[in-house]
């Protein structure tokens, strides 16, 4: 047995009159000592520890006789090749941090998807059993919420499923002491075997019980999250039995949900739970009866349990069955469109179908992005490899002098790619949780919400491990094979410096991968960022600087239809007399918000043809405040408003609309029908400009605005102010007339058009902001990448630069020369990489804005960026090369 | 008169002689611990084993390396006539000494 490690260390340590005398006893104690050891540990480690003690200290082939020949050279590949890495630290770590750069970009852009669409849905059982059902019409990709009565068709006709609960979320105000000091949460009002079919017990305390199911005419209960009970009650058990406001109204929280349980939702943190008999409290616009009765109504999503042995296949085919089954089942109440409707399975609960496959173009295309920049990195470690098998060709001239065979040496090569890239890796996942740690709390999109607590799970380190596996393979490859062919004569003569020509050409062609790589980064990152500079830039045919908004809906708080819309005016008068504020009127929708609702016209003349667009209700004054400018005509009289009972009323067109009813024009005066929700004459009393709403990408709708209360009572809507105090000001003040009007009023959420329009764009600017670091990590890849390329080259090329300026060339003339034949190979990569950018907009193209996919300005700032940052690197070589000395370079030899 | 022998190079002689031929330091150093009772360190052991060879008491050679790449040889011991004289004549010096002696405190001593 041999001496090893630190025993052999220790052998130093004694005079050398010594050691060779003693090294062989030493030995031996050690042998026992650590036999003994081993004894004394458990059998398993025992084993383990000999066999890599084995290892570590057997190296002959005989002495293995239970290892097979490829498991021992392996071993032997990578103890080599971890010896050769410690030997040589700097270049070393150059390479690691190149590519844990690039593993952990991609691993954290990784991770914050797989926290949003694939971990598990915490606290819950078996989520691979759930399912969702909802409508579907086969005319569109949407999917709707489905109505009480079909759920409960569907959970007693549907055997396949273990269970059936349905599910409403509402955003609620939570009051502990008072009526709102819990702030906005979200909510969930649920069927009572909700906590069942999920499979959470709430605990301390109780589920909820069968019959809350039906209107609950007592104090209602409500379950509470884990989350809640720590943070407003301090984990008091106590919190069972004690009374909260929600909305205003009081409810008793009977149970605890089980710890991290957040519902249904992976992107909602639901914080309380209701059973559908509270829905007079926290809907009471639906009316006593409407929402568990009518089936016009929709309830909300259904989430089911499959049976085990049920695959999701049988539950359709019972659920469409069940459906077809059902007299009233939801499609009948719509003109007997029967086959046109019906309930849709998908498996997995947690996100919407549509909110995926958005989140899964968002991902494949920053992953795409990101991947690029790793491959990036890989053509930078490969040079580096290459620059240093160069530099280490003498010894494996030696190594195959002596008999090693090429195959041998490609896979020393291998190995030791192999391990700087295991080491990359690691390195890589703790940049990535470093990464991931600065997403915390950030609302990534929209519709998605902050994201919290990234976990680095065992898919995120399988991906890293693949991802470092991968790139090993991927970087070393080349350089191993390049290295391999190693010239033996030329190589094993001293201090000869043979230029290799096909080593050369790699290392150029790896730069030209960086570049191309690179132009197609910069080239995307300058198409997002013009696309979003020319969203910004849009003219929304409106001026919405210092206009905020919020949404009232008194209704909501168990006043009539009829208070309802009289509290509104009531409402935007006392909020135009607060000091500060300019203007404010009431409009039903806003161009940003979701809500729509579609009216449709035909002229007196052709009755038969209806063309229908979205409207809104709005106050006087709207168009005032939006500074929407009034094309033709007036706006609305103070008389025109609140006339339920006329069979005739008015109404403003946009220019579009105007002009698709009237193609001739003369719509100003012209008398419109209307049949919904009774028949009535409407006349145009104004033609407006059209503005631009969601998406602000498309064109402006054609669009009708008709005086609230006209076609029936407003009860609800957003009041619309402008000024130009700063909106926490004007929330402020907001809130003390609400709360002034009526005590019990949930304080609204003022949010300024700014805002609202930076929440729609989110997108945009995530792509935008993304790309552009991306780019700029592979422009910097890149830079580097031409620099080592171009000091190879130099020092490579010294003695011809030493010759050149022996006879007679001057030092610019040389410092040209390296510029131009780095220019040359950056206009390679970049010709190459505007092909590859023409071939990608496709990709991309969807997403952009006011900028085609290949936009000559874009693509131009990209190219001459790209031969700056060229010209930029390679100058340090290029001065290097003007200044060799000739007569110290020749006598090199 | 032969130099006189310590105790400790008294413990190794007799250790190599147990040992016969081939004896080396690490079994030397068993053989003490188990009979002897006594745990000598390893620097005592060589500084002892070289001593006694330069006195001429024990011979000394180095077997062939192990095998193997970086594989060392082994330094073996053996006693020459001159160490078993010395032995004996310690041996012997003790035992006139012990004659007529009883290995027992003296009455009346100190406490």
């Amino acid at each position: 047995m041999r001496t090893h490690g630190l025993e052999s260390l220790a052998l130093r340590l004694i005079p050398r009159s010594w050691r060779d005398s003693i090294a062989r006893d030493l030995e031996e104690e050690y042998q026992r000592t650590s036999t003994r050891a081993l004894q004394a540990t458990g059998i398993g480690i025992r084993l383990r520890i000999a066999r890599l003690q084995d290892s570590l200290t057997t190296s002959t082939r005989a002495e293995r006789p239970n290892r097979s020949f490829f498991m021992h050279d392996f071993s032997r590949d990578l103890r080599l090749a971890l010896r050769g890495i410690v030997r040589r630290p700097g270049y070393s770590m150059a390479i690691i941090a190149t590519l844990a750069l690039g593993i952990g970009a991609n691993t954290a852009i990784f991770s914050v998807f797989n926290w949003i669409l694939l971990r598990p849905l915490p606290a819950v059982s078996h989520p691979e059993e759930l399912v969702t059902v909802r409508y579907q019409s086969p005319k569109s990709t949407g999917r709707f919420f489905i109505a009480y009565g079909d759920y409960t068709d569907l959970r007693d006709g549907v055997s396949g499923f273990a269970g059936l609960a349905g599910s409403l979320p509402l955003t609620i105000t939570l009051g502990i002491q008072s009526q709102d000091d819990g702030g906005r949460v979200e909510s969930e009002m649920v069927t009572t075997n909700y906590f069942s079919v999920l499979g959470a017990r709430p605990a301390p305390g109780r589920d909820f019980m069968a019959a809350e199911e039906r209107l609950i005419e007592t104090l209602p209960p409500a379950i509470v999250s884990h989350r809640l009970w720590q943070r407003t009650f301090g984990g008091d058990v106590a919190a069972v039995g004690r009374e909260i406001n929600l909305d205003g109204r009081p409810f008793v929280v009977v149970g605890i949900a089980p710890k991290g349980f957040q519902g249904r939702s992976l992107v909602t943190l639901t914080d309380v739970w209701v059973p559908v008999g509270a829905h007079m409290s926290l809907v009471p616009q639906y009316g006593k009866d409407t929402l568990t009765s009518r089936r016009g109504t929709l309830f909300g999503d259904s989430l089911g349990r499959l049976k085990s042995g049920v695959s999701l296949a049988q539950a359709q085919q019972e659920a469409s069955a069940a459906a077809n089954a059902s007299r009233q089942f939801m499609a009948r109440g719509r003109g007997g469109a029967k086959s046109s409707i019906g309930p849709v399975l998908s498996a997995g609960l947690g996100h919407e179908a549509e909110t995926v496959n958005r989140l899964k173009g968002v991902f494949n295309l920053l992953m795409g992005a990101v991947g690029l920049v790793l491959l990036l990195a890989c053509a930078n470690a490969a040079n580096l490899l290459l620059a240093r098998t160069t530099a280490r060709r003498r010894e494996i001239a030696v190594c195959q002098a002596i008999g090693a065979s090429r195959l041998r040496i490609i896979r020393q090569h291998l190995a030791e790619g192999l391990v700087l890239s295991a080491a990359a890796g690691v390195a890589g996942l703790a940049l990535a949780a470093w990464l991931t740690s600065l997403f915390d709390g950030m609302r990534l999109l929209t519709y998605l919400p902050a994201v919290k607590g990234v976990t680095l799970d065992w898919r995120v380190c399988a991906f890293a491990i693949t991802c470092s596996l991968l790139t090993g393979l991927i970087f070393s490859t080349a350089p191993a094979v390049a290295g391999s062919r190693v010239d033996l004569q030329s190589s094993l003569k001293d201090g000869v410096t043979v230029s290799r020509r096909g080593r050369a050409l790699l290392r150029s062609g790896l730069v030209t991968i960086q570049v191309c790589v690179s132009i197609v980064l910069l080239v995307s990152a300058g198409l997002f960022i013009r696309t979003l500079q020319n969203i910004r830039a849009v003219d929304l045919g409106m001026n919405v600087e210092g206009v905020s908004s919020f949404v009232m809906d008194p209704s909501r708080f168990g006043y009539s239809k009829e208070r309802s819309q009289q509290l509104l005016g009531e409402l935007v008068s006392r909020v135009s007399q607060i000091p500060g504020i300019d203007a404010t009127a009431f409009t039903w929708a806003t161009p940003f918000s979701m809500s729509r609702s579609e009216m449709g016209f035909a002229r007196r003349e052709t009755p038969k043809t209806l063309v229908e667009g979205p409207s809104s209700a709005i106050s006087r004054g709207y168009f005032a405040v939006m500074k929407i400018p009034l094309v033709a005509g007036r706006d609305f009289t103070d008389a025109e408003f609140g006339r339920l009972n006329d069979k005739s009323g008015v109404i403003i067109l946009s220019e579009s609309m105007a002009k698709e009813l009237f193609p001739g024009g003369g719509a100003l005066g012209s008398r419109l029908l209307v049949d919904y929700p009774e028949k009535m004459e409407v006349e145009v009393v104004g033609v407006v400009g059209d503005v631009r709403g969601r998406p602000i990408t498309a064109a402006p709708e054609p669009y009708a605005y008709e005086p609230a209360g006209q076609r029936w009572p407003t009860t609800w809507g957003n009041i619309v102010v402008r000024s130009s105090l700063p909106t926490a000001e004007i929330a402020a003040a907001i809130r003390q007339v609400t709360q002034s009007v009526d005590r019990t009023f949930t304080p609204p959420l003022v949010e300024s058009f700014a805002t609202t329009i930076d929440r729609v764009l989110s997108e945009q600017r995530l792509f935008a902001r993304l790309s552009g670091v991306f780019a700029s990590v592979a422009a910097l890849l890149a830079a580097i990448g031409i620099y080592a390329m171009m000091s190879g080259a130099v020092s490579e090329r010294r003695k011809e630069f030493g010759i050149r300026l022996a006879l007679g060339a001057n030092g610019s003339s040389v410092l040209r020369l390296v510029l131009r034949s780095a220019l040359m190979i950056a206009a390679v990569g970049l010709i190459i990489g505007l092909g590859a950018a023409a071939a990608l907009r496709r990709v991309i193209e969807t997403r952009l804005y006011g900028v085609s996919g290949f936009d000559p300005v874009t693509i131009g700032i990209a190219a001459l960026g790209m031969t700056a940052l060229t010209i930029l690197a390679s100058l340090v070589p290029a001065a290097r090369a003007a200044r060799v000395d000739p007569v110290r370079s020749l006598r090199v030899e | 008169m032969a130099h006189l022998l310590g105790e400790v190079e008294q413990l190794i002689l007799l250790s190599i002689l147990r040992l016969g031929d081939g004896a080396y330091a690490v079994p030397i150093r068993d053989e003490i611990k188990s009979h002897g009772g006594v745990e000598l360190s390893r620097g005592t052991i060589y500084v002892t084993l070289d001593r006694l060879e330069r006195k001429g008491y024990i011979r000394s050679w180095f077997t062939d390396p192990t095998p193997e790449p970086g594989g060392k040889a082994r330094r073996c011991f053996v006693i020459e006539s001159e160490g078993v004289r010395a032995l004996r004549a310690a041996h012997r010096m003790v035992d006139r000494l012990r004659a007529g002696t009883v290995l027992a405190p003296k009455r009346g001593g100190r406490p």
